[in-house]
């Protein structure tokens, strides 16, 4: 007897003890990678926002196998550099998970860091294809460049019928080079034909300089697969008479890009992962509930989808182990998201359709879906 | 000597070039400070700009660099590019990659800043460097990422304009300071021409006329300064000269008067002067010329008065005697010249008799050296002087040579006589000798026609000899021929007097001649017979590269061998005690001459010895030893046949030499 009751009571004990351990653990540590200063500060607003929403609903319903979520915001300063420094501070601070960034060029700053201290990291909707290549902790639960710079180009050319096309290339961002690049030669195989390629750097706000060859060649369209500073260009553009229709990729569909002048373009199309007027249930209970905060917008929905593929993956592996979450995160299969379904393919990315966007008189249209096949 | 005409005007215009010239050096030097300064502060003013575009751009650059896009990079190049004056930008990347705006900049070794000073503060460096004909301030920082260098920023600065300006500044300065100067220049003299030198001129112009005769000349200087006081001053002297030089003209006109008398006597008394200045220096003149006669005379001149003091030496006197003129005038003859001790008398006498008296070959023996002198004592009788001239004649070399051609002659004659004497003795002699030798012949027994004689007279040849020698006539056979013999020498050498140069002549080595016959004589055995002559140990002294003599060789050897002979035997009877018997045998060049010494160490020899050492039959050796003929022999050898010289000198007790001189081609020879 004495034999077989040692080990109950010692289970038992064990039993008691990682039960009160579940009850006052100290919350799990999540990073959010993103800028709360310069000039990405007020696009990645909207995605802290999501993060944030995600987060409270959560720890309200009791957190994850038990613990809370603390999520600690670490900003990348707008920059590459700042985006590294960051990294290293979410690995000193030993978090579990890293959520961000929001910009190309700041993921591919921080994923080679996450990659290295083996951290599951999930961009919102960095597009960058370079992203997910880094490695194995890496994913994002938007598309890629090369999905959306063919849907647009393709789009441009059958759609609007255009032939003549001029770009705005901003080179201090990857994401911009790399739509760019793909739009090119889609639009090109297309019997499209690219007039001008004017390159310029992320914190230029005046771009009549640039514009001006633009507006003597008179192309059909002109792309503009920037970063904020997108608005500055198609607006500016207008009002030098261009004729031009302006196009542009999901940087487009943050709240900034109305706010920054988005609201005088007469015409204009983009590219989006996500709009409000989606029928999906997932999307229309996220509008009902948030649907009243004025900041949301695709940025917001991606965060929160992140952190929601994030949970799914530490409840199905069940503890707080990076590697087994990571594992757990490779073999997310159809997530039910705000922004539509997940399931990830090799790289880390997953498979969703592309939504082209009309903005006509300052207010947002739905045009098509383009889906990946 | 013509002075240069210097003006007023001249010096002191150099003085104010000399002065504004030293001035504008001076300007410049602090000039040059100042623009030097005001470049290192432009300089650095660049610098402080640069380092300001570098840390508003290196964050921009360090996001760009870090993800690579170098398209940006070129952009935010382009953009610092429009500030004036920065001509390229380059990124280097730690790895030596680099990316350049303008690629005529591009450096071989961008990342080697070992000899740039780092500023530890800022953390920047910048030097000056010229590149593409244009100096260029290049700045160099670093561009940090992460407290690591991501790669290097270089911005390269054109100081051209810099430069450009610094240069310009410098000749604008010049030309401001040549502009003021030169107005400083023009100013100085306007003032200088109006306040002093146009009145110097007037003063100095009224002043040369006054001084060509214009007197009361006056001047009009109307100027309250000190060239207005001098052309007061002046106007007075120039008046009261005018009325001093009207007083004087009339006085002069009256002295003139009594000049004209004073003149005329003084004119006598020149001429006077005149005469007896000439009268003096012919008198200097003839003085200076007798005394010049008197001391070039080559006899010893001296003049004494009757009590025999000296009162005139000539310069031969001064050196035979070896004193001082004014040291022995006045001095008794007999205490300055010894040796006339025993003339006084004949001086005296010369004096009162008023007679010329010649004293010849006066020997006397002045240093060991037997000298003769002729002395004649001139009395003076004119102007009533006492007293008398001694003139006295060195004819040492005169008696010498008189007392040579004697002996010559003597020797001549012996030679003679000599020759003759053989002649006539030859013929009988050579009866005497052929005649024993028929003698002995007759008496051999090997001879058939003696064997008969005997037979036929019935006397047995064995007998006769046994008789010949019971009787000693043998023996008295053998001296007849010995005897005969060594007069057919003696006759033999008498010949060589006579024979002139028979003998074949050849040019010889002398040295070998010399070597041979030292050989021959080691061997003679003669020699070995009396004194061994490889005892005597011989010093060789021959100059090198000597000339070939022409000389008959046999003669020669001869004469060496004859005098070494002598020497040897010479030596032979001398007892030695601290060195060996030795020859030293020297053979030396002298002009168209070879001179050969033959030197023994031997007991030398004495005067009478060596007067007649060269006489035929004179001889030291006892009586058959030696023929007397050998040193005589030599001597016609050397003398007669070679036209050479043969010398003795010796010295009594230590050593004798024998000089001989050849020349080296002889006039009747070819």
């Amino acid at each position: 007897m004495k034999k077989k009751l040692i080990p109950i009571i010692f289970s038992s004990f064990l039993f008691l003890f990682g039960l009160s351990q579940g009850l006052c653990a100290e919350p799990v540590k999540i990073a959010a990678i993103f800028a709360t200063t310069g000039i990405a500060a007020d696009g990645n607003a909207s995605s802290l926002l999501g993060v944030n929403l995600a987060i409270s609903k959560i720890n309200k319903s009791g957190g994850v196998l038990g613990r809370k979520l603390k999520i600690i915001i670490f900003d990348n300063k707008s920059t590459a550099i700042g985006s590294k420094i960051a990294a290293k501070k979410a690995v000193e601070e030993n978090v579990t998970a890293i959520i961000g960034a929001s910009w190309s060029t700041h993921s591919l700053a921080i994923a080679p860091i996450a990659q290295k201290y083996h951290i599951p990291m999930i961009s919102n909707e960095s597009t960058h294809p370079g992203v997910t290549k880094i490695g194995n902790y890496i994913f994002r639960v938007c598309y890629i460049d090369t999905f959306q710079g063919r849907a647009l180009a393709k789009f441009a050319s059958q759609f609007l019928k255009a032939a003549t096309c001029a770009m705005m290339v901003n080179v201090s961002s990857d994401y911009s080079i790399e739509l760019s690049k793909v739009f090119q030669t889609k639009f090109e195989s297309l019997n499209g034909k690219v007039l001008i390629k004017q390159n310029y750097l992320s914190k230029r706000k005046k771009f009549l300089e640039l514009l001006k060859p633009v507006k003597e060649l008179s192309p059909d369209i002109i792309f503009i697969p920037g970063q904020n500073e997108s608005a500055f260009i198609a607006i500016q553009a207008q009002d030098m008479g261009i004729k031009a229709i302006p196009i542009g990729g999901d940087s487009w569909g943050g709240t900034f890009f109305l706010q920054r002048g988005g609201e005088k373009l007469n015409i204009g199309y983009f590219s989006t992962h996500w709009t409000s007027t989606l029928t999906t249930k997932k999307s229309q209970d996220f509008i009902k509930k948030h649907g009243d905060k004025h900041s949301i917008d695709v940025a917001t929905v991606l965060a929160y989808d992140a952190v929601n593929v994030l949970v799914d993956a530490i409840k199905r592996a069940k503890c707080f182990d990076k590697e087994k979450i990571q594992t757990a995160l490779a073999k997310i299969n159809n997530f039910q998201g705000v922004a539509g379904n997940i399931s990830f393919d090799n790289n880390g990315d997953p498979i969703k359709n592309v939504i082209i966007m009309e903005l006509k008189q300052g207010g947002k249209n739905y045009l098509k879906t383009i889906s990946p096949n | 000597m013509v002075m240069k005409k210097t003006t007023l005007r001249s010096q002191i215009s150099l003085a104010i070039a000399v002065s504004l010239f030293i001035l504008a050096i001076g300007f410049s030097f602090v000039f040059i400070q100042f623009e030097n300064k005001r470049r290192e502060i432009v300089k650095q003013k660049i610098v402080v700009l640069l380092n300001a575009i570098a840390q508003m751009k290196k964050n921009d650059f360090a996001n760009e660099i870090l993800m690579n896009h170098n398209e940006s990079i070129k952009i935010l190049m382009d953009e610092m590019l429009k500030i004036d004056g920065i001509v390229n930008i380059s990124i280097i990347k730690p790895d030596g990659s680099q990316i350049t705006s303008n690629d005529t900049f591009s450096e071989k070794n961008p990342l080697d800043t070992t000899h740039i000073p780092y500023n530890k503060t800022n953390g920047y460096r910048f030097y000056e460097k010229a590149i593409n004909d244009s100096l260029i301030l290049v700045y160099f920082e670093p561009i940090q990422a992460i407290e690591e260098v991501i790669a290097h920023l270089k911005i390269y600065y054109s100081l051209d304009d810099v430069e450009k300006e610094n240069r310009l500044s410098i000749i604008y300065f010049l030309l401001y300071f040549i502009a003021i100067f030169l107005a400083i220049a023009f100013l100085l003299q306007i003032l200088l021409t109006k306040y002093i030198t146009g009145p110097v001129g007037k003063l100095v112009a009224a002043m040369e006329k006054s001084h060509d005769g214009l007197l009361g000349e006056q001047v009009s200087i109307f100027s309250t300064n000190e060239i207005g006081v001098m052309a007061q001053t002046f106007n007075k002297m120039s008046k009261e000269n005018a009325r001093l030089y009207n007083e004087l003209k009339l006085s002069n006109k009256d002295l003139e008067k009594r000049s004209t008398a004073l003149i005329s006597a003084n004119h006598d008394l020149h001429q006077e002067i005149q005469i007896r200045k000439k009268a003096e220096k012919e008198a200097k003149f003839l003085r200076n010329y007798l005394k010049n006669v008197f001391n070039s005379m080559p006899s010893t001149l001296i003049g004494v008065n009757t009590k025999g003091q000296i009162t005139q030496l000539n310069n031969e006197a001064l050196k035979t005697a070896n004193i001082q003129a004014h040291n022995s005038i006045g001095k008794q003859l007999a205490d300055v010249f010894p040796g006339f001790k025993h003339q006084l008398i004949k001086i005296q006498a010369a004096i009162q008799n008023r007679e010329i008296i010649t004293e010849r070959k006066i020997s006397s023996d002045i240093s060991d050296k037997k000298s003769f002198s002729d002395m004649t004592i001139f009395p003076l009788i004119a102007n009533g002087v006492d007293g008398a001239v001694i003139r006295i004649d060195d004819v040492t070399n005169r008696v010498k040579i008189e007392e040579m051609m004697v002996q010559t002659e003597k020797m001549m004659s012996i030679g003679g006589l000599a020759a003759g004497m053989a002649h006539e003795i030859n013929n009988p002699l050579s009866g005497i000798l052929q005649n024993q030798q028929v003698i002995s012949r007759r008496l051999s027994k090997e001879i058939g026609a003696n064997i008969k004689a005997a037979k036929k007279i019935g006397i047995d040849l064995d007998d006769i000899k046994k008789y010949l020698k019971e009787r000693e006539i043998d023996q008295m056979m053998e001296a007849i021929q010995k005897s005969g013999q060594r007069a057919a020498q003696i006759v033999r050498n008498m010949l060589s007097f006579a024979r002139k140069s028979l003998g074949k002549k050849n040019y010889c080595s002398i040295p070998e001649l010399l070597d041979q016959t030292v050989s021959i004589a080691s061997n003679d055995y003669d020699l070995k017979k009396h004194y061994d002559f490889r005892k005597i140990k011989i010093l060789y002294e021959y100059e090198e590269n000597l000339p070939r003599v022409l000389c008959d060789s046999s003669k020669i050897q001869q004469v060496f061998m004859n005098i070494l002979k002598n020497g040897a035997q010479a030596m032979s009877e001398k007892e030695y005690k601290d060195n060996t018997p030795c020859f030293i045998l020297r053979v030396y060049p002298k002009n168209e001459e070879v001179i050969i010494e033959i030197e023994d160490n031997g007991p030398g020899l004495d005067e009478t010895i060596q007067k007649r050492i060269f006489e035929p039959f004179f001889t030291t050796k006892s009586v058959g030893k030696g023929t007397g003929l050998g040193l005589s022999v030599s001597y016609f050898i050397i003398k007669e046949n070679h036209e050479g010289e043969i010398s003795l000198k010796t010295e009594p007790g230590r050593w004798t030499k024998f000089i001989i001189s050849l020349p080296i081609k002889q006039n009747n020879n070819n």
